[in-house]
């Protein structure tokens, strides 16, 4: 934990929030909660999803605005009406959806409404590079070049712009909202130098994030949130692991604990999916692999080693370019676009549900529907009946958590949003179910909840592809493991060889011929 | 969601606003400014309580509403189709001369079908398939039309003669009903069925949603395009047909006055101009505001210019009342 921690707590808070609450519709989303941020201390927030920790960040960016309670900067009530608002009073704030102009340049990006001018009207090209590349430094970051545009840059990189962009103000307080959910190790050691620096500096930082493992390191105090409300604090240098899981989860912790299982066994049955010599150029090459019903098998390594690319491949997402060949339950299957595949048995849970998986702004029955609207006909008009049968097995089977299936999937917590993306699948009785990083983003809770889907899928007899940025991840889930290195396969792993040295190694490792 | 709850049924079961959801919300905003303007025109004249002239603005709103059912639907999708003032005036011009060529009435209704089919693949091909804005394809569609329909008048001298089926629709009063008003009661019908009772509907709604997750979810997105805009071109045209029974007589321009009026009807019914949230339940409500305005205005003792200009600034708040709720 750090050390200014004793001495820092002498000092005032330069944000205190007092019982602060915020309902949407009926929903209460956070109710009394306090918090207070000192200078120079890293306040970590920690709860499941769906935990309140958006909404309270929403409430002290200006994004929202509160029901109850009040916010003070430097003992004086505040409101904001406006985000813009928040940053003057000195609240930066960096969204996990990073908000950078692609095609603008860094420095551009960084000093956006604040470039300093020559003549009151003119932008000052100079100074503002200047300015900008100080910035830059001030964060280690003085290798990003301030004149490329935001797009060449990489997640890590752009991620840093943003947090310069957030300095630019000069804020007292800068909260990160899970700023490491998307990074490499590599890119998570330089974020915590930068978060480090900032707290010499005395800024005051909120973190938010999922892994214990980066709380532990960087807090120096926790707030742990479930069902809107704080349910419990650690003060500088008492932080336990244990406690904290057991506040966030609630009684899902036992279902936390159940996740850590062991792997489903492969089957001798005949293959479903079979794969040889897929190439696409750029991306993969030489790609081979049998998939059988009841298996679990995981594309891993590195990430941007092309195995992403081949799940996004089988699923018809590219529609020039792909060689080789696929078989899908006996049929030649080549898929130019999704509804093949879709056609032939597969079913894909994408990453980012928001804009990928599942439609927000539409209802949970509409959401589910979506894939088997010619089965839900009768005479050609959709059944009602027929869809709420479907639905509501569903929603009851997979224990999602919604007010009525006619709600908006947008209303619904992160990980339920996310069991409602599987839900639509299994309307559909799939084949093969390829998941892609399904775990992005979603609590320990909500992931058990997803792993003992998995697992369940494949005892009913389903092939499952698996991948995910979490290496941690395959052993807990899958039999066998193709590690990718450079678009190609550079080993196999199974039973229990399963584990994450061996994964790691083989991501390092030069090809060999053992792929399967 | 259930789109096609009247609201007004609605509106009495469930007396608080805030039960109801926010498409219900909106829905029944658009009537209850329908309510007002109308209000506002029996105050302004007691004529527009008499069946006579409620009548003729029915026969008015049947126009633009039977264009806004296409337009709804690519308001829907996200798109919005700006090629409706020339499809109307083609396929009046084309209609009437070969169905008095032909001498056969059903000849008029080939050609809608066939302007519709066309203009509409052509339009959902530069939407779709070469990823063009709508705004600015259909535009030039829209533009190319214009040229067409010179080109065919300038070669063929334009007909008198409005084929009597044409004129029937829209001007005949069986039982005491404007003819055209029932025909716009019958696709109204069709096209809330459709949207909130056909797998298309779903599709509609999914695309204007998030175009990439219904990719991913097996959505046809070439068929629902190109069915939105042939909906449309085929409104539109069918509307060039009535227009023509109207006033017994197809002519150059024809089409130009409706091209904003749909859409602001779609507007003031609630649709969300970014796609994926309204219906048509709403804009029927919008098409009766926007005849209705334009009626009231005419009564008003004004000048062309100012009734235009109050129009305009009339619509502009309307749309602004439901695009600033959007945000």
């Amino acid at each position: 934990m750090g050390e200014g921690g004793a001495e820092a707590a002498a000092k005032r808070p330069v944000l205190a929030a007092s019982g602060l609450g915020k309902r949407f519709g009926g929903v209460v989303a956070l109710q009394g909660v306090d918090l207070a941020l000192y200078p120079g201390e890293v306040h970590a927030l920690l709860g499941a999803n769906g935990a309140g920790k958006s909404t309270l960040v929403k409430l002290l960016a200006g994004i929202e605005q509160p029901d109850g309670g009040e916010i003070r900067i430097r003992g004086e009530p505040v409101r904001f009406a406006t985000p813009h608002a928040a940053l003057v009073a000195g609240i930066a704030t960096v969204h996990q959806e990073l908000s950078l102009f692609p095609s603008l340049g860094v420095a551009a990006n960084i000093l956006i409404t604040q470039e300093p001018r020559r003549g009151r009207v003119w932008i000052d090209g100079r100074a503002l590079r200047r300015r900008a590349r100080a910035l830059l430094e001030g964060l280690g970051a003085g290798d990003i070049d301030p004149e490329v545009p935001v797009s060449e840059l990489s997640l890590a990189q752009s991620q840093l712009v943003e947090i310069a962009k957030a300095l630019s103000s000069q804020p007292g307080v800068l909260i990160l909202d899970e700023p490491t959910s998307a990074l490499s190790v590599a890119e998570v050691e330089r974020l915590m130098a930068v978060i480090e620096r900032l707290r010499t500096q005395g800024t005051a930082i909120v973190f938010i994030s999922h892994r214990l493992g980066e709380i532990e390191r960087i807090a120096d105090r926790v707030s742990i949130l479930r069902s809107g409300e704080k349910v419990g604090d650690f003060a500088p240098g008492d932080f336990s692991r244990e406690r904290a899981l057991a506040l966030m989860l609630g009684e899902s912790w036992q279902e936390g604990a159940r996740a850590e299982r062991a792997a489903p066994a492969a089957t001798a049955a005949a293959p479903v999916l079979a794969v040889q010599g897929l190439t696409l150029a750029r991306h993969f090459a030489e790609v081979s692999f049998k998939l059988r019903p009841g298996e679990v098998l995981g594309l891993g390594g590195l990430e941007g080693q092309g195995h992403k690319e081949v799940l996004l491949a089988l699923f018809g997402v590219f529609r020039r370019g792909l060689d080789g060949q696929i078989e899908l339950g006996g049929a030649r299957l080549r898929p130019r676009r999704p509804r093949q595949a879709i056609r032939a048995g597969m079913a894909f849970i994408p990453d980012d549900r928001k804009s990928l998986g599942g439609f927000l702004g539409l209802s949970v029955s509409e959401n589910i529907a979506i894939t088997v609207l010619e089965g839900l006909c009768r005479f050609f008009l959709l059944s009602g009946a027929r869809e709420a049968s479907l639905v509501g097995g569903l929603v009851r089977r997979l224990g999602i958590v919604a007010a009525s299936s006619r709600v908006a999937l947008g209303s619904l917590s992160g990980g339920n949003q996310q069991k409602v993306v599987v839900a639509k699948w299994l309307a559909r009785r799939a084949a093969v179910y390829v998941f892609c990083d399904p775990t992005r983003g979603v609590d320990a809770g909500a992931r058990a909840g997803l792993f003992g889907i998995i697992r369940e899928l494949a005892a009913a007899g389903s092939a499952v592809l698996f991948y995910s940025t979490d290496i941690s991840e395959f052993p807990l889930l899958c039999s066998r493991v193709l590690v990718f290195r450079e678009g190609r396969i550079s080993g196999a792993l199974e039973g229990k060889e399963v584990s994450e040295q061996n994964i790691l190694d083989l991501s390092f490792r030069e090809a060999t011929r053992e792929a399967a | 969601m259930s789109r096609a709850i009247d609201p007004a049924v609605r509106a009495t079961r469930m007396p608080l606003a805030a039960r109801l959801s926010p498409d219900q919300r909106r829905v029944l905003l658009s009537y209850l400014i329908l309510l007002a303007v109308y209000a506002g025109c029996v105050a302004v004249n007691r004529e527009f309580l008499s069946w006579g002239t409620m009548r003729l603005q029915l026969v008015q709103a049947t126009f633009i509403g039977i264009i806004a059912i296409g337009q709804t639907c690519a308001v829907l999708i996200g798109q919005i189709d700006l090629s409706v003032p020339w499809t109307i005036t083609l396929s009046a011009i084309l209609g009437t001369n070969l169905a008095a060529l032909y001498g056969q009435q059903w000849v008029a209704f080939a050609v809608v079908g066939a302007i519709g089919l066309a203009v509409g693949l052509v339009n959902a091909f530069g939407v779709f398939a070469l990823r063009v804005h709508s705004l600015i394809w259909t535009l030039a569609v829209n533009l190319l039309l214009q040229g067409i329909t010179l080109l065919y008048s300038n070669a063929a001298a334009p007909t008198t003669h409005v084929p009597p089926i044409a004129r029937f629709l829209a001007l005949g009063n069986p039982a005491g009903l404007p003819m055209a008003f029932l025909v716009w009661v019958f696709c109204s019908a069709l096209a809330i069925l459709a949207l909130s009772l056909l797998p298309f509907g779903r599709q509609v709604y999914a695309i204007g949603n998030r175009p990439a997750a219904a990719l991913l979810s097996g959505v046809r997105l070439g068929r629902i395009h190109a069915i939105v805009f042939v909906v449309s071109a085929l409104g539109a045209a069918f509307v060039g047909l009535l227009l023509s029974g109207y006033s017994s007589q197809a002519y150059l321009g024809m089409g130009n006055e409706y091209l904003l009026p749909p859409i602001a009807a779609v507007v003031i019914g609630g649709t969300r101009l970014s796609g994926g949230e309204g219906g048509y339940v709403g804009s029927i409500a919008g098409a009766l505001v926007v005849v209705l305005l334009q009626a009231m205005l005419v009564t008003l003792a004004v000048s062309e210019g100012a009734r235009e200009v109050i129009f305009g600034t009339i619509l502009l708040a309307l749309c602004f009342l439901f695009l600033r709720r959007a945000r």
